[in-house]
């Protein structure tokens, strides 16, 4: 596509030299060979690129007025070679608009070595070479002159027009990336002729002010109604032509767009369902183990109870026997019954805390009484708090009932105190604190451990997220406990100081 | 002695029947089974049997059967279960519906049954 605006463009570009060299023949000044260069291109660019390409052409050729009626002829080139500037400067814009392939800067700096070239190859072959040539002589350091000048003029008119094009609002004004063709063919071409009527016209005016009509500048005039009819219809008729590829130049243009848009969408899509998939599979792994070891555990707790009760009823049968035939050494066979009953209710309380805690089901409406979930969560925690970590309990004066899944919350204050022992090095202090507030249970648990980076705080629910060294954390179970905790329409929150320590908030539907 | 109120008590580990003989039978008449078909057996024999305690986990027929059973037979009759488990969800069904009123937990609480019991009767 690109090429072929290249080629349109350098249609227009032979047709206009052949033209201005027909003038030459035809006996019109340099002035006038300049003139048709610098109007001809910026109309032949406003009609291929419409309104807008129109609108800056005028600008840029309005620019030519003040240095026509400069006393040497040279400085005429001037306007022309901004002209240019703009008019490459937009076709490399186009080029980036609608391909990919290649910087605009390269393409631009090709089409400037290739404009040069064929100015270069005017002045020193074509102008010169031409037997009617009534100008002035240019001879070949006249047009070096001219050529060095207008190259650094190009050059700063490409830096100053680059980095306008890269300005934001003037792209959004002009519309750059916006199609116009699709609007309104019929009226487009109106505009594009009246604008460059208006232009042509402006310029003619300008011109026979200054300089009194004389037959020469009549033809000139009949020359460039001419010349700016015949390169604006052909010109429009060349868009038409290439209309349906522009169309469906544009519609790619803006699938690619649209895709871009499509892949980020798509894109966070696929984020959020590998998160999904992650915290599923996370879940599904706490599931089958809590399944398993509820299986496991409520199996050894019958099996466990049942012997524990035989010791329970030797227990009674031998403290009736006691109080019913009295004892020799009454202290002693005191304590040895009474050892038996500590020890029994010890181990019922573990089993019945481990039962509790694995207990497996889906239930959402189990009487859950908070504190004896504390409890039981000491219970089976204890060998690894004993002798070592504090454990304070500021409960609330009342038991605290909420509806919930009893096996689910043993987990998740099971989850969190365990964190909270394990980020205490050698002695510490655990502070388990619950109230009622308003709707809610407030549980805090603060602990005296190593504290969490700040950087981590984040990432803490998040599956299989872990500080520990592989093998030893699995990274479930914050990521459980927050599900858990979810699912009861409560919330968790973590505050903690590096070497101070880390207070979890669990906020809980009171009901 | 005829006023002692009488149990049955069901369970099919030997040593749970003989330890809760010798503990209740100061107070109550005891009465054991050691599977759920005896413990029919000795309904049917001694009708005036008012509290009825069972085991839950029993071979051939658990303990809700064998109360389901019985309580179709003798609905005046107390019935009460105990089980090693935990709650479970077709005890908690049988409470609910008011097939057994209190379900104790192994090892089991003598203060707890005998208040249990008293409530009752």
């Amino acid at each position: 596509m690109r090429s072929k605006w290249f080629v349109i463009s350098a249609i227009f570009g032979i047709l206009s030299f052949v033209l201005s060299t027909l003038s030459i023949e035809f006996k019109i000044e340099t002035t006038t060979i300049t003139l048709t260069w610098s109007v001809i291109f910026p109309i032949i660019v406003s009609l291929a690129y419409g309104m807008r390409g129109a609108i800056v052409s005028a600008i840029f050729g309005a620019m030519w007025i003040p240095i026509i009626l400069w006393p040497e002829n040279g400085w005429g080139l001037i306007p022309n070679i901004i002209a240019y500037g703009l008019f490459y400067l937009l076709i490399g814009f186009n080029s980036e608009n609608s391909n990919n392939n290649g910087s605009r800067l390269r393409k631009t700096v090709f089409s400037t070595i290739i404009f040069v070239l064929l100015y270069l190859f005017l002045y020193l072959f074509v102008f010169r070479w031409t037997l009617n040539y009534t100008g002035e002589h240019i001879s070949y350091k006249t047009v070096l002159t001219i050529l060095t000048k207008n190259v650094i003029i190009f050059i700063i008119v490409l830096i100053f027009g680059e980095s306008l094009l890269r300005t934001n609002n003037l792209r959004k004004l002009l519309q750059l990336e916006t199609n116009i063709y699709r609007k309104n063919n019929c009226k487009l071409i109106v505009y594009s002729l009246l604008t460059s009527v208006f232009i042509w016209g402006a310029f003619t005016l300008l011109y026979q002010l200054f300089n009194p009509i004389g037959t020469e500048k009549e033809y000139t005039g009949l020359l460039f109604i001419v010349l700016f009819f015949s390169s604006g219809i052909i010109s429009r008729w060349l868009i038409f032509a290439s209309e349906t590829q522009i169309k469906a130049e544009l519609g790619l243009i803006e699938f690619k767009d649209h895709l871009e848009d499509l892949v980020k969408i798509r894109t966070r899509e696929l984020e959020e369902t590998i998160k999904k998939l992650t915290a599923t599979k996370a879940s599904l792994i706490q599931a089958d183990k809590m399944a398993s070891l509820g299986t496991l555990t409520s199996g050894i707790a019958h099996e466990i109870n049942n012997p524990l009760n035989f010791i329970m009823g030797a227990y009674d049968g031998l403290a009736n026997y006691f109080k019913k035939h009295g004892s020799l050494e009454a202290d002693k066979t005191e304590l040895l019954v009474s050892s038996m009953n500590i020890g029994i209710e010890r181990i019922s309380n573990i089993v019945h805390g481990l039962d509790q805690f694995s207990r497996y089901n889906e239930n959402m409406d189990e009487d859950c009484e908070i504190h004896s979930i504390l409890e039981n969560c000491f219970v089976i925690l204890n060998n690894k708090t004993k002798h070592r970590i504090s454990i304070e309990k500021n409960y609330a004066q009342e038991t605290i009932h909420i509806k919930g899944n009893v096996g689910k919350l043993h987990q998740t204050f099971f989850n969190v105190l365990t964190n909270s022992i394990q980020s205490i090095n050698a002695k510490g202090r655990i502070v388990v604190a619950t109230k009622v507030e308003g709707i809610n249970v407030i549980i805090e648990i603060t602990d005296t451990g190593g504290g969490i980076e700040k950087k981590y705080l984040e990432q803490l629910t998040n599956p299989f997220f872990t500080t520990k060294p592989p093998g030893e954390g699995t990274g479930l179970g914050l990521s459980i406990t927050y599900s858990i905790i979810t699912e009861h329409k409560g919330t968790i929150e973590f505050k903690s100081e590096l070497g101070v320590g880390t207070t979890v908030t669990i906020r809980l539907p009171y009901n | 002695m005829e006023n002692k109120i009488k149990i049955l008590y069901v369970d099919d580990e030997s040593i749970n029947l003989k330890l809760f003989d010798i503990n209740f039978n100061e107070n109550y008449s005891v009465f054991i089974a050691d599977n759920g078909f005896t413990g029919l057996e000795i309904l049917e024999n001694n009708t005036n049997i008012s509290v009825v305690i069972s085991d839950m986990k029993m071979p051939k027929m658990d303990g809700l059967e064998f109360i389901r059973q019985a309580r179709d037979k003798f609905p005046q009759k107390r019935f009460y279960m105990i089980t090693g488990f935990d709650l479970t969800e077709e005890i908690r069904e049988a409470l609910d519906e008011g097939l057994i009123i209190k379900c104790f937990r192994k090892p089991y609480n003598k203060n707890e049954i005998e208040q249990a019991i008293k409530e009752v009767i």
